[in-house]
């Protein structure tokens, strides 16, 4: 049983935005729901007014445009990221971290935007967001702004939404020429949070890196990019022994903890792995990107 | 034996096709007119006592017809475990009585302190929200290795925190000391189990109703009606004809459901202050930390060789955590002592278990009773062994286990069919066991195997009774009455099998209710202990044996043939010597029935006790792959070998050794239910937090039958149904040694205990060994 | 619902779950965890498959939904529950409508699936009793009959 609650369904983003600056901290809102009810039913959240953002009308979009890049709407299901072909050939790593998130039910139901907002450490979705530079749009009472997916989370939980702010919208810019990306977790069972998770964007050219992202979840207190093991690689001609030294590197950035799930010492062990092997998949994965040439 | 037509075949189960249109009724799927909804409020405190609780706001609040708590319930000591009504206690494996309904003290986090029922399921979530209870806390005691300990604080008033009088339940066999000094080697090590919880998929649910003539029935997801029935009375205070007990489908119960997880007695009293029905279903929250789980063991087990590789001397001291009631705890201790002793030849043993109470959830009964622990413990210790003294595991098990015409030391009865050796050659074919595997990469290759010999029900220690009645319709049709519940098991479907074979019938015209109803059900004792096929199987058998010779002296009359010349085959009764001579037994029923002078009803009626207990054998072999930079493991084939005298249904014994091994996956590399170490609040008790394995999560499954046709057993057969999980974990831990040369000896094997252990370089393999030098003369 | 309409008046907080088990008194969708973890209550909202006791029956509001009772039609069993009887894939039976209809969504998408994908599209019901190996066999023997009905 839910605790009972108003249920509120605007028809606008604006008319969302606005109900929110009216009930404050009274208000949640509703997208797919599967992080809010199981928050509400173990008593953390208990909101008077649920803002349903499910009656507005044309926001479950998945769009491509080239150059553009990718808009994936705020009602978007993570399912349809999964399914969605453009987004298997151009962002790899988001494909892969769609496919392994929850299972399938709950795919259908749970928002990308939801996701991001719950900003779980754990959540599969931001480390391959985050090595694809996404940009969120966020929608207010007073207007519209854009924050990047990196600043966004403020930690385990929290986000930089104002009180009067909904996601509006996701966007990915078109992926490099020359790059190609993975996406890696490490739970217990095929249905699991993820103990460790991760993704990594390369640019390589002429066997040069031009440019490397990578970010890491569930190791520190949101999820993060590693800035660190980036400059070691980043400009460098690539070879195993840097691919190593990389990973390594990336162990001092994070600060795991132990939880039901695994320890702190097995995150630091198998973080350095994690970023090994999701650098040298994305590296085997250039050749395919759309219009990208083999080194 | 003749050409069987039914029995052996894979028929659809009797009530599959109720439960594949989503008819099947479990208990949370009943309504009744009036009915009240019941919620409990439980101690956040692990270890407290109850000084007051003010329920008077609560009762205010509309819609709330009545509240209870320790004040409101009859002063009546108990033990909510099912088994141990049928077992005699003894000194040494004694029945504790340290349960009331509702407590004035509260020993685990989650216990009930209060129980209200109302018009709605919210009003009444609300008036626990209204319920002050003053609480004064006490020191818990979380673990139970630390309970042990002699200056623990006590949760009952028992030493050291052991529930058994603080003594030992204590096994001896030959002498010990002897054994060991005979022993050319010796090999000590301690093995430890995590805490599992059963999970049915159906959390635990009873609906009472209390009427003015003075009967309270039950309607309660459970395994064993006629126990729950008992247990109620006493604990109620009431007559046992005035307490009925209707069993629905039940969602699996593994052992969880094999006593009465307090729900029964809670919606019962509701019910008859209020007078109206009253529902209680459990949350799965409540599943988790307020029904019971599997008992943790930690175990340090000392081995003694001979220099011609036969066992001398087998001793273990165990410690068992009980959480914080005794329950099945004595009988599952003493279980775990029996492992040591029955499948190995070894002439010298001596088992001390010790169960240890701790303020966490109760541990009950859980498929394998203690097996899968003392089976964890025994063969990764006889794995270690025989590598250690350079032999094939297989080798040194073939040498020192117990075969056909030995004594099974567990009942003290000569074992009458093993099809054990069979199990461990055609198994370890099939494996491919002793073969090379490929090792690529960061990923290693190995196989494990374990050994368990089980047990087909509790005879001789424990009461072992069932009684069927199959009664003849005039249209032919044979109904069958059982007190056996259909948890998923397939027992009624096997039942019905077993009587069409015996009485010549068609399946189809067997009719098996599948409601049992204490009213008018014969008694059973209900499902667990691997016990049905062996004990219902032969009962049904008997009953419908009984009917077939009334169906033929009754025939006999009709065709003027003799009795023992008729045969009954798919409905029809016909002589053999004169087959032109033939009726139906449709007809004969019908006939009979109706007769104006000399009528009878066929009925044929069976209470049986098994003359004997026909161990079910089994051998698990377990393929693993580990990734030594993760510490991964990932199971890519379990072959298990089976021994179970016979298939009654092929498709139905497989279907239990599957769901066994899935849940012997979990308990190896999943499953592990956590309390916080400072509050005892139960840390994961969702599916979220604790990880049962899903569909990706089970490799294939080759399954190996062998039929070792047990003349004690209806038509040859002995029970499956723990055995499929008893061996598993152990096979794989023995398999990840293979892979890696890393004994991890703590369940569950996690990534996190192999990838430290790789680190920490630790070649576990040489465990301590003393290696005495003996004369060779 | 099933074919059917139906109107109803529920609070806004009523579950998708509890609508369907007390007011449509259609029991055949359980309740296994509340949490949206073991897919007991999967039941079919616009041919997806979702968790109905994590969706507000309000949510439901003019969609098509279907639930195990709506699989037979006149009385004659759908492939998949012929399936799943004849192959032994039923235990307790308490996961069995939540596989049916994950099953039923994922046949309607993938008529060909392999042994891999039948148990990635499940892995979401989760099943004490069985061990999976006879729902994967009766998924891909309802899959074949499906194909060749189609076919003939």
């Amino acid at each position: 049983m839910l605790p009972s609650f108003e249920l509120l369904e605007p028809k606008t983003l604006r008319d969302a935005s606005c109900l929110l600056a009216r009930y404050g901290d009274d208000a949640k809102v509703l997208a797919g729901g599967t992080d809010l009810f199981v928050q509400m039913r173990n008593g953390k959240v208990s909101p008077k007014y649920m803002i349903s953002l499910m009656r507005i009308r044309d926001l479950d979009y998945l769009r491509y445009e080239e150059k553009a890049g990718l808009r994936i709407g705020a009602t978007c299901a993570i399912r349809s990221l999964e399914k969605s072909s453009i987004v298997k050939q151009a962002y790899r790593a988001v494909h892969e971290a769609a496919y392994s998130v929850g299972t399938v039910q709950v795919r259908n139901m749970a928002t990308l935007a939801g996701n991001i907002c719950n900003a779980s450490p754990a959540a599969d979705m931001a480390p391959p967001l985050m090595v694809f530079g996404a940009e969120l749009e966020i929608v207010g009472r007073d207007g519209k702004k854009s924050v990047a997916l990196e600043n966004f989370f403020t930690g385990p939980k929290k986000t930089a939404l104002a009180r009067d702010e909904v996601l509006a919208e996701i966007r990915l810019p078109d992926p490099p020429l020359h790059s190609g990306s993975a996406f890696l977790k490490i739970s217990r069972t095929g249905s699991d949070l993820a103990k460790i998770n991760g993704a990594a964007m390369l640019v390589v050219h002429g066997g040069v890196c031009i440019d490397v992202k990578i970010a890491l979840g569930a190791v520190a207190s949101t999820p993060i990019r590693v800035t660190g093991s980036e400059r070691t690689l980043k400009g460098k001609r690539l070879e195993d022994s840097l691919l190593e030294k990389t990973a390594d590197i990336a162990v001092d950035e994070i600060s795991p903890i132990s939880d039901v799930r695994s320890s702190e010492e097995y995150r630091r062990q198998v973080s350095k792995i994690l970023v090994k092997r999701m650098l040298r998949a994305a590296l085997e994965r250039i050749d395919c990107v759309p219009g990208g040439k083999a080194i | 034996m003749t050409d069987l037509s039914v029995v052996g075949r894979s028929l659809p189960r009797i009530e599959a096709a109720e439960k594949a249109t989503g008819l099947a009724k479990y208990v949370a799927d009943l309504q009744f007119p009036g009915m009240l909804y019941a919620k409990v409020l439980r101690s956040p405190y692990a270890h407290a006592r109850i000084n007051r609780i003010s329920i008077e706001q609560a009762e205010r609040l509309g819609g709330v017809k009545a509240i209870i708590t320790h004040k409101d319930v009859p002063k009546v000591r108990y033990n909510s475990a099912f088994a141990v009504e049928r077992y005699a206690p003894t000194q040494n494996v004694p029945r504790i009585e340290d349960q009331y309904i509702l407590n004035d003290k509260v020993r685990y986090v989650g216990e009930a302190v209060a129980v209200v029922a109302a018009t709605e399921e919210e009003t009444a979530e609300r008036a626990l929200g209204l319920i002050d209870v003053d609480y004064e806390e006490l020191p818990p005691i979380l673990d139970f290795e630390e309970a042990f300990k002699r200056d623990s604080p006590r949760i009952h008033d028992v030493e050291n925190n052991v529930a058994t009088y603080g003594k030992p339940i204590v096994f001896e066999y030959g002498d010990i000391a002897k054994g060991f000094a005979e022993a050319d080697f010796v090999f000590e090590e301690k093995y430890k189990t995590s805490v599992q919880q059963q999970c049915p998929l159906e959390p635990h649910a009873s609906i009472a109703s209390y009427d003015t003539s003075g009967i309270l029935t039950i309607w309660s997801s459970t395994q064993g009606p006629f126990m729950l029935r008992k247990l109620l009375s006493r604990a109620l205070n009431m007559p046992l004809y005035r307490v009925r007990v209707i069993q629905p489908y039940v969602g699996g119960g593994f052992g969880a459901k094999t006593e009465m997880c307090e729900n029964e007695p809670f919606s019962a009293l509701l019910s008859i202050k209020t007078r109206r029905p009253v529902k209680l279903t459990y949350t799965r929250m409540e599943e988790f930390c307020a029904t019971r789980t599997r008992h943790p063991m930690s175990m340090s087990l000392m081995v003694g060789v001979k220099k011609d590789y036969l066992l001398s001397a087998i001793k273990a001291k165990a410690l068992v955590g009980a959480g914080a009631y005794a329950s099945h705890g004595p009988l599952v201790t003493s279980v775990i002592g029996s492992t040591l002793t029955r499948l190995y030849r070894c002439p010298n043993v001596r088992y001390e278990g010790y169960l240890v109470y701790t303020n966490t959830p109760v541990a009950g009964a859980f498929r394998g009773y203690g097996g899968p622990q003392g089976y964890f413990a025994l063969e990764c210790h006889m794995d270690a062994v025989a590598r250690a003294l350079g032999m094939d595991p297989l080798q040194f098990k073939l040498k020192n286990a117990v075969g056909q015409g030995d004594i099974d030391r567990g009942t003290g009865w000569t074992i009458t069919s093993d099809g054990l050796r069979e199990c461990a050659e055609k198994g370890a074919e099939r494996i491919g066991w002793g073969k090379l595997r490929r090792q690529t990469g960061t990923r290693r290759r190995g196989v494990g195997m374990a050994w368990v010999m089980w047990e087909s029900g509790g005879r001789p220690h424990g009461v072992e009774l069932s009684s069927v009645i199959v009664k003849m319709n005039e249209d032919g049709k044979a109904t069958v009455l059982t007190g056996c519940p259909e948890i998923g098991t397939g027992t009624l479907t096997a039942i019905a099998q077993i009587v069409a074979e015996e009485l010549g019938i068609r399946m189809e015209d067997t009719h098996v209710p599948t409601t049992v109803d204490t009213f008018y059900s014969p008694f059973d004792q209900g499902i667990s202990a691997t016990r049905s096929t062996y004990v219902i199987g032969e009962a049904a058998k008997r009953a419908a044996e009984e009917a077939r010779t009334q169906l033929k002296k009754h025939a006999s009359k009709l065709l003027s043939v003799q009795e023992d010349d008729l045969e009954i085959r798919e409905g029809r009764i016909y002589s053999r010597m004169q087959p032109e001579k033939k009726t139906t037994v449709a007809e004969v029923a019908r006939t009979f029935q109706y007769l104006s002078s000399g009528a009878a009803t066929i009925i044929g009626r069976c209470s049986y006790e098994p003359s004997g207990n026909a161990p079910p054998f089994a051998v698990h072999f377990a393929e693993v792959e580990v990734d030594i930079e993760t510490g991964e493991v990932d199971i890519l084939r379990i072959v298990a070998a089976h021994d179970v005298g016979k298939s009654i249904n092929p498709y139905m014994v497989e279907a239990q050794i599957e769901g066994g091994i899935a849940q012997g996956i979990g308990y190896a590399l999943y499953e592990e239910l956590l309390v916080n170490k400072k509050t005892g609040i139960t840390l994961n008790p969702n599916f979220l937090d604790y990880k049962v394995p899903t569909s990706v999560d089970i490799p294939e499954i080759d399954i190996i039958i062998v039929e070792s046709n047990d003349p004690t057993g209806p038509f040859g057969a002995k029970g499956v149904a723990e055995t499929g999980t008893v061996p598993v974990a152990a096979a794989i831990a023995n398999a990840v040694y293979d892979a890696i040369g890393v004994r991890i000896k703590e369940l569950p094997v996690t990534p996190e205990k192999i990838a430290r252990a790789l680190q920490e370089n630790h070649h576990q393999e040489k465990i301590h060994i003393t290696t005495r030098t003996a004369s060779l003369g | 619902m099933n074919e059917e309409d139906f109107t109803l008046t529920v609070e806004s907080w009523t579950t998708l779950l509890e609508a369907l088990r007390s007011h449509l008194n259609l029991t055949g969708t359980k309740y296994g965890c509340g949490t949206g973890e073991c897919g007991a209550c999967t039941v079919l909202v616009d041919g997806k498959p979702i968790l109905a006791c994590m969706t507000l029956a309000v949510a439901a509001n003019g969609k098509e939904i279907m639930t195990v009772e709506g699989l037979a039609r006149n009385d004659i069993l759908h492939p998949i529950q012929q399936a799943f009887i004849e192959h032994g894939a039923i235990q307790c039976g308490f996961c069995t409508p939540g596989f049916m209809m994950t099953v039923k969504a994922m046949l309607d998408e993938k008529p060909d699936p392999t042994e891999e994908e039948v148990r990635e599209y499940v892995k979401g019901n989760l099943c004490r009793c069985a061990g999976y190996a006879k729902i994967a066999m009766a998924v891909l023997a309802a899959a074949a009959e499906k194909r060749s009905k189609r076919q003939s």
